[in-house]
């Protein structure tokens, strides 16, 4: 069982405490630029789409990396590129399927979410629980609550239930 | 010296120039940054005397040393430059995202001087700046110019700070919008207009560094943990500003039908919790770095307003285009929100202006007639609607009130200027200077007018145990809480008032901007110094409007708060004395060493304050006191 991170779009309210504690967790600075998590603000629909690694089982940027660069780390499942085997090309930004591949504007080397060795920072600074890591049988459970609470708030009370 | 990014950039749109200058600690010691920088560049860059919309006017946007860190809510940037509307020193904040770009970017400020002939546009991209042909983008609505303007720098993740068609058309209350957060007050916007500056966007990925890294970190988890776990800043979570119109008028002191009463029928029905009942809140929106998200974003899905949608409005914008308006119809007040933002007109001189109109219409010193056939009756929200386009696009009856109630009053003449409730030209914000004594003193001596977030509405007297008459001592009061009061250094480090209470520890004062200077830049500041830095920088932006011919005169309230007192409920008979208001104006004035009798600091004054090259500029124009 593993553990995932995961985004509830609904939840974010774009204040990107995310992306600087992504560039504190790795670089010990205050950059949003150098974040491994990127909030892309859509003005026109008031919506923050946070986009990050997703943890995808089959990887498309492991795929296409021709020097089987990208490797999981065992421990995780978090993508992890060897800077020894990178040669820069950049495939991997262009196959990733969730944009979640970037490059570094410090060193130009590839930047992609390493859920910080098991314990995201980005979790502990997110406020309104939009980003959270979970273990897989809490994944979407809290989406499943809240479609529950729904159906409760419409069903009618019943006096008894007839035996069948 | 950490935290600041200790560059500025000089842009001379005359000539098309632009420079970089580092600048040393000395400017950090005696202006820390934001409102200080802002004040002491503004003061060196203009040219004294020149009207606000000649080339010689400046803009100075300046960010705190916080801008760019974790600090929560450290996204304030100041701007100010001679204001439009009152002749005087013109200052606004927003928050957003475009202070800490700045930084990112390699800034901590930026002097815009001279004008272009042709419209532009900046582009600052980690410490380099070119300007840019902003042709097709002249006359763009700001909601309209964000996506052609992203394209055109090709980076969809730089921020824009931009006017709309009302600066460019030079309403004197023009606003700056970071996307849809609005700097409103004192029509900087207009200066932006008249310099035929479109916008000024960033982008920048340099990092940001701080003294005491872990230390920051630390007040930032600190911050969260205090929100999640004690629920603290829970009311601006759930509803930022929105309920304030309940809140004020249950004390009776909320403006309505400009000024005329402080009690308003309608308040429950334009207040926040009324928004969410009508389902009309869709989403909570935060600034940059900030947990609170008070920035409630609100959309009207049927009726007659059916598809507008806005981040807002927020208290003062409830107050001003709501109950000064006579107006209680929620969802006019989200398209009026809407289209203030899209044109770059402040909420709060917009609604006061149209108010001033309808009390002339009230007294009938204006008729449909005057008012391009429209009924302008209290509360006539399809007027006030239409009028704020004619304002924005300067057409027919909004070509006049463009120029503010106090200019417009002047044009009307007779009774008008009567009804025109303002200070130094600046239109009243929505907290009773009649109710709460400190205000009255505030919206007086402000260098920029009447503006609730000036240090010296202090508001400590809103309620009990201070009764509403009682005028004694608050000048003095005031005057010395200045320095560690809420309103003064959150203005010269970048953070949002709404987040000072998640970052002072325990609470917020001069203690608490010691130890954000310690650990953000690494200098320690002793209180004595802290508070000089307040004093010598708001001294200074006294001193500019001095040389721009300010007297004690200017310092002063409209006549309805000093002649009619409140009507009805809970504060009724409740005014503002004469002597009262001297006496406390007295008391300030000599509190801060500057003259009884001109309100102009006194040499002395200036020369303990560190601020004797302003002497030596200032006798050049009025003789000082020794």
């Amino acid at each position: 069982m593993r553990n995932f991170l995961t985004i509830d779009i609904e939840r974010c309210t774009g204040c990107r405490l995310c992306e600087i504690a992504c560039s504190i967790s790795h670089f010990k600075t205050f950059n949003p630029a150098r974040s491994r998590i990127k909030v892309l603000r859509f003005h026109a629909q008031g919506k923050d789409v946070p986009l990050v690694c997703r943890q995808c089982g089959k990887c498309a940027a492991e795929e296409a990396c021709p020097k089987d660069a990208f490797k999981a780390d065992p421990s995780t499942g978090a993508m992890k590129v060897n800077p020894e085997l990178c040669v820069g090309c950049r495939l991997c930004v262009d196959r990733c399927i969730f944009g979640a591949v970037f490059v570094d504007p410090v060193d130009d080397s590839i930047a992609v979410c390493d859920l910080c060795g098991g314990k995201p920072l980005c979790v502990e600074f997110c406020a309104t629980g939009a980003i959270a890591y979970v273990p897989s049988h809490r994944v979407g459970i809290q989406r499943s609550l809240e479609i529950a609470e729904g159906l409760v708030s419409r069903l009618k009370p019943r006096e008894y239930i007839l035996p069948r | 010296m950490k935290g600041y990014a200790s560059r500025i950039l000089y842009v001379d749109l005359s000539k098309g120039s632009i420079r970089q200058e580092a600048f040393d600690e000395s400017l950090a010691r005696n202006y820390v940054g934001g409102a200080g920088f802002a004040a002491y560049l503004l003061y060196r860059s203009i040219e004294p005397r020149v009207d606000a919309f000649e080339a010689g006017n400046a803009i100075v946007y300046a960010t705190g040393p916080l801008s760019g860190t974790v600090i929560p809510g450290s996204c304030k940037f100041c701007i100010m430059a001679k204001s439009p509307l009152s002749g005087f020193l013109g200052e606004t904040y927003a928050s957003g995202d475009w202070a800490p770009e700045l930084k990112y970017a390699g800034f901590d400020a930026l002097v815009v001087s001279g004008a272009s002939e042709k419209p532009v546009y900046l582009w600052i991209e980690d410490g380099k700046a070119e300007i840019r042909d902003a042709s097709r983008f002249w006359g763009l609505k700001t909601y309209e110019l964000w996506e052609p303007l992203l394209k055109d720098v090709g980076d969809p993740q730089a921020k824009v700070l931009s006017i709309g068609p009302g600066g460019e058309r030079l309403v004197r209350y023009a606003s700056i919008l970071n996307f849809k957060r609005a700097a409103g007050r004192t029509g900087i916007g207009a200066v932006m207009g008249s310099k035929r500056l479109k916008a000024i966007v960033v982008r920048g990925t340099k990092d940001v560094e701080v003294a005491d890294f872990d230390a920051c970190v630390r007040i930032a988890k600190e911050a969260l943990r205090r929100i999640i776990e004690e629920k603290a800043g829970l009311g601006t979570i759930q509803h930022g500003t929105t309920n304030g119109p309940i809140g004020i008028n249950a004390r009776g002191l909320l403006g309505t039908r400009n000024w005329q009463e402080e009690v308003f029928e309608g308040a429950e029905l334009i207040s926040g919790s009324e928004m969410v009942r009508r389902g009309l809140r869709i989403a909570d929106k935060a600034c940059f770095s900030c947990p609170l998200r008070c920035s409630k974003l609100h959309a009207v899905r049927d009726g007659p307003y059916s598809g507008y949608s806005t981040e807002g409005p927020e208290y003062e914008s409830l107050y001003a285009l709501g109950s000064i308006c006579g107006n209680s119809n929620v969802e006019s007040l989200i398209a009026a929100d809407r289209l203030c933002d899209e044109y770059g007109i402040d909420t709060i001189s917009t609604g006061l202006t149209i108010a001033f109109a309808m009390e002339l219409y009230q007294r009938g010193i204006l008729s449909s007639k005057d008012l391009d056939g429209l009924e302008l009756s209290w509360g006539n929200h399809g007027a006030e609607i239409e009028l704020i386009r004619r304002i924005g696009e300067r057409k027919g009856i909004g070509d006049l009130l463009a120029e503010g109630s106090k200019r417009a009053a002047e044009k009307l003449g007779g009774e008008a200027p009567k009804y025109a409730m303002h200070v130094k030209g600046v239109e009243i914000p929505g907290h009773s200077p009649r109710g709460v004594k400190t205000c009255a003193l505030g919206y007086s001596i402000s260098p920029r007018g009447a503006i609730h977030t000036d240090p010296a509405s202090a508001m400590f007297d809103y309620d009990d145990p201070y009764p509403r008459d009682q005028y004694r001592g608050k000048g003095i009061r005031v005057y010395r809480e200045q320095p560690g009061s809420g309103k003064t250094f959150r203005n010269f480090l970048g953070l949002c008032g709404n987040c000072l209470g998640l970052v002072g520890d325990p609470g917020w004062g001069l203690k608490a901007v010691q130890r954000l200077m310690a650990v953000v830049t690494g200098l320690k500041f002793s209180e004595e110094e802290l508070s000089a830095v307040a004093y010598r920088t708001y001294t200074l932006m006294r001193c500019f409007n001095v040389r721009e011919g300010a007297t004690r005169k200017n310092d002063w309230l409209p006549e309805r708060f000093l002649k009619e007192p409140i009507p009805s409920g809970p504060n009724k008979g409740v005014i503002v004395s004469e002597e009262g208001l001297k006496m406390m104006i007295d008391e300030y004035y000599e509190a801060a060493g500057w003259d009884l009798e001109t309100g102009i600091p006194r040499e002395e004054t200036l020369k303990l304050l560190g601020l004797g090259w302003v002497a030596d500029d200032l006798k050049k124009y009025v003789s000082l006191q020794p």
